[in-house]
Parts: structure tokens; sequence; C-alpha cells
């Protein structure tokens, strides 16, 4: 670590001042020229994109009886048994809070839900992690990998929507909506984690016979 | 613009891609730091902001919004290779990194420097150091994108920023102009990206 005290990243690489060093750091990082995205490839990605669109929107109803009709196997009711916790979820929300009475909570006490949802959640992945540490190649069938996917899916896109809900924080007037909003989502992000650790390290010996039906609800609700 | 597309309006979808493209693979290609992979992220992302973009509520920034969905999907990218037992390990060394800019003899050597030692920062403790020191996340935002708590966050940004220390340290900053700038060639001529042998056997030593 002897660079010349002239060198633009001396200050970062001998800190004498935190500070100083993370504000070298950042102002370095911030000079980085943009990534060059060449023009073919920019032309190439919209094309991908609308035929995306395009096939989304035109398929979206046959694709589904389609693409869940694999569903009827045990592999699957994990996914199912998620789903019907997670369509409890999205259609009361609060009906699993200890101690709900039926009356509005205030502020406060809104946003220790969301707190307690969020830490619940952080605490499913780090056992989901600590799991796959302890057995990272775990032998699984086939359709139950695709359900894992499938949770996986649905898990990407209930962050979406909190990614989504977080940008919108702070900027609009209704912070309780938001509020509630979130906290909707963070449940359901629990409900999913706890069963895609089921259906990775636990035994899927569920079934539903309503689980296309299930399926199809909460995608429309997501 | 943004309400024709939200009404469906496909020109108005193209004149965002057009506008937000670049910053959006930029964004990706610095979580990532494989080209291949950003462009799959910004494709997704774009996909995802257009059929969700009913969500969008104009008094946010658009490009907060949109930042939010790449930086997710980007996180989602990670998670998913790494159940597959992809090179995204989020706790590892990135194994092949591509240099993110263009080999450019103008480009300051610092810049050469400090894109290769983020290039072989793991694949976490980059994003991390991009998100919170360029993009602006605080840490209980970070903390709700990686799945972890806050306390990890902010353990994770120094030791990553420990971890570039040694990289920047340890190789030519400011002292072999040549060896940057013909590294840079290599890898933009021969398409294979340029992998510092040193750099991973630091991390080795100091995970």
């Amino acid at each position: 670590m002897n660079k010349s005290p002239q060198h633009p990243l001396h200050d970062f690489i001998n800190p004498a001042d935190d500070l100083q060093a993370r504000r070298v750091l950042r102002d370095a990082l911030h000079k980085l020229p943009l990534v060059d995205l060449p023009e073919e490839q920019q032309t190439a990605g919209w094309d991908n994109i609308s035929a995306r669109l395009d096939s989304d929107g035109s398929e979206q109803s046959g694709q589904r009886g389609k693409r869940y009709g694999w569903l009827r196997s045990e592999e699957w009711l994990g996914v199912a048994a998620a789903l019907v916790l997670l369509v409890t979820v999205v259609f009361f929300p609060h009906s699993n809070q200890p101690g709900s009475s039926g009356a509005e909570p205030v502020a406060a006490e809104k946003y220790a839900q969301l707190q307690q949802w969020v830490k619940h959640s952080q605490l499913l992945e780090s056992q989901l992690r600590s799991l796959r540490a302890q057995a990272p190649s775990r032998v699984i069938s086939g359709q139950r990998a695709l359900a894992m996917d499938e949770l996986e899916r649905m898990i990407g896109i209930v962050d979406l929507q909190i990614a989504a809900s977080q940008a919108n924080r702070g900027e609009t007037a209704d912070d309780d909506l938001l509020i509630n909003e979130r906290t909707g989502l963070w449940q359901q992000r629990v409900v999913l984690l706890n069963e895609l650790l089921a259906s990775q390290y636990g035994p899927a010996d569920y079934f539903d016979q309503n689980s296309d039906d299930l399926i199809t609800t909460v995608n429309q609700q997501i | 613009m943004i309400l024709q597309a939200q009404a469906g309006d496909q020109g108005a979808m193209q004149w965002l891609y057009q506008q937000y493209s670049g910053q959006v693979f930029n964004l990706a290609m610095r979580l990532l730091c494989h080209r291949a992979d950003a462009q799959d992220v910004m494709q997704d992302a774009f996909v995802k902001c257009f059929q969700n973009l009913h969500q969008f509520r104009g008094d946010a920034r658009f490009w907060s919004w949109l930042r939010s969905i790449v930086t997710t999907t980007a996180f989602m990218r990670m998670r998913k290779d790494k159940r597959r037992g992809h090179e995204y390990d989020l706790d590892d060394v990135v194994s092949e990194p591509d240099l993110v800019s263009a080999a450019d003899a103008t480009q300051g050597v610092v810049q050469v420097e400090l894109e290769t030692a983020l290039a072989h920062l793991p694949a976490i403790s980059r994003a991390v150091i991009w998100l919170y020191h360029v993009e602006g996340y605080t840490h209980s935002e970070i903390a709700e994108l990686t799945g972890h708590t806050i306390s990890f966050s902010k353990s994770r940004l120094t030791r990553a920023r420990r971890q570039l220390r040694m990289l920047l340290s340890a190789g030519e900053v400011g002292g072999n102009k040549s060896a940057a700038v013909k590294r840079n060639e290599l890898s933009s001529n021969s398409g294979i990206a340029y992998v510092n042998p040193l750099a991973a056997t630091l991390f080795e030593v100091n995970q």
C-alpha cells in the first residue's frame, strides 16, 4: 500500500481518514463511464422485448391452462398449499395477526407489523441459505424442481412488487396505503419462502385437487 | 409518454426503452459483470416493467421505479443461478468476469484498475458497493433487496471496501499503464475476459 500521494485513489487505498476514503471511492465510482450497449444489441433487445410482450398478451389465457397442465402431481402439493395460504393473505391480509381486533392499527403499529414480516422473511432466507450450504447437491425429482422454480418465480414477482412499492415510498401522499401494501407483500413472501423450504427440504406428501384453480386465482392477484 | 405506455402503446414503450436501455444495461453490468447476463437482465427487467407499468405511480421518478426492477431482477438472477451451481455464488469470486468498459487507451488507468478490481469482487460485495456508493441505496433498502439484515449490509460494505482496497493496492494502480492497456486490448480482441489470478488468490486468503 505504497501508492504515491498524488494518485487519485491514494486516500482510499491508504485510509487515514475513513470519511475521506469513502468520498474518494464514491467519486471514483461515479466517474466510471457508462457501459457501452452496442446499437445492434439495443435494437435486438427491443425486438425481443416486443415479441415477448406480444406473446404474453396473446397467449396469456391459453398458456395458463397449458402451463400448469402438469400440476396434477404430488410434487405440486407444496405449491398448492402455499397458494391456499397466499389467497388467504391476499383476501384477509390481517386475519392472522395476533391480537387483531378488527380496528385499524395506528401507523406505528402498522410499521412494526411490517418490520416483523420483513424480519421473518430474512430469517427464512437465512435458513434456506444455511440448508443449501449444508446440502448443496441434494437430489430432487424433476417435477419438484419445476415446482420450486415456480415458487421462486412467484417470489420474484412479489419481490418486484415490493421493489416497486419501495420506489414509491416517500413520494406519495398516502403512506398508510403503502405500508398496508408492503405488509401484504411481505406476508406473501413469507408464505412462499416457507413453502420453498418445505419443497426443497421437506416431504411433499400433500395434494390439492383445486391447485389449478388456485394458481389461476393467485396469478390474477399478483 | 409513460401514460401512453401504461395504456399499452408499444411506440411509447419503445421510446422508453430507447431512453433508458443504456442506464439499465449499465446498472445490470455493474452488478453482474457479465455482458450476456446483463443483456438478459435488461430484457427481463423491461418486460416486467411494461407488464407492471400500471403499478407505477406518476409521483415517483420513473428511473427510481425502473431501477428497483433492474436491481431486483439482477438479484433474482444471482439467486437462481446460485441454486443451479452457476458461477454467481453470492459469496464467491466471479470466476470469469467481463471487463466492463470497452478498451480505450484514453480511458484513465485508474478507471481500468478500478473496474478490474470491481469485477473480481464477490458478486454480493460488488453489488453492495455499487448500490450504496453510486445508486444511493440505504442499508435498509439493501437489506430488503438481498434478504439479509441491515447489519449484514453494513458489515458486507465494510468488508467489500477492504477487499477492493487490497485488490487495488496489489494491482498496477498508478504504476503500469502499458499492462492495463494491454490487458484491455487482449480482452477486446480475443473476446475472452481477463482473469487476474493474483486477485483470485487474494480473495481465497481474505475470505
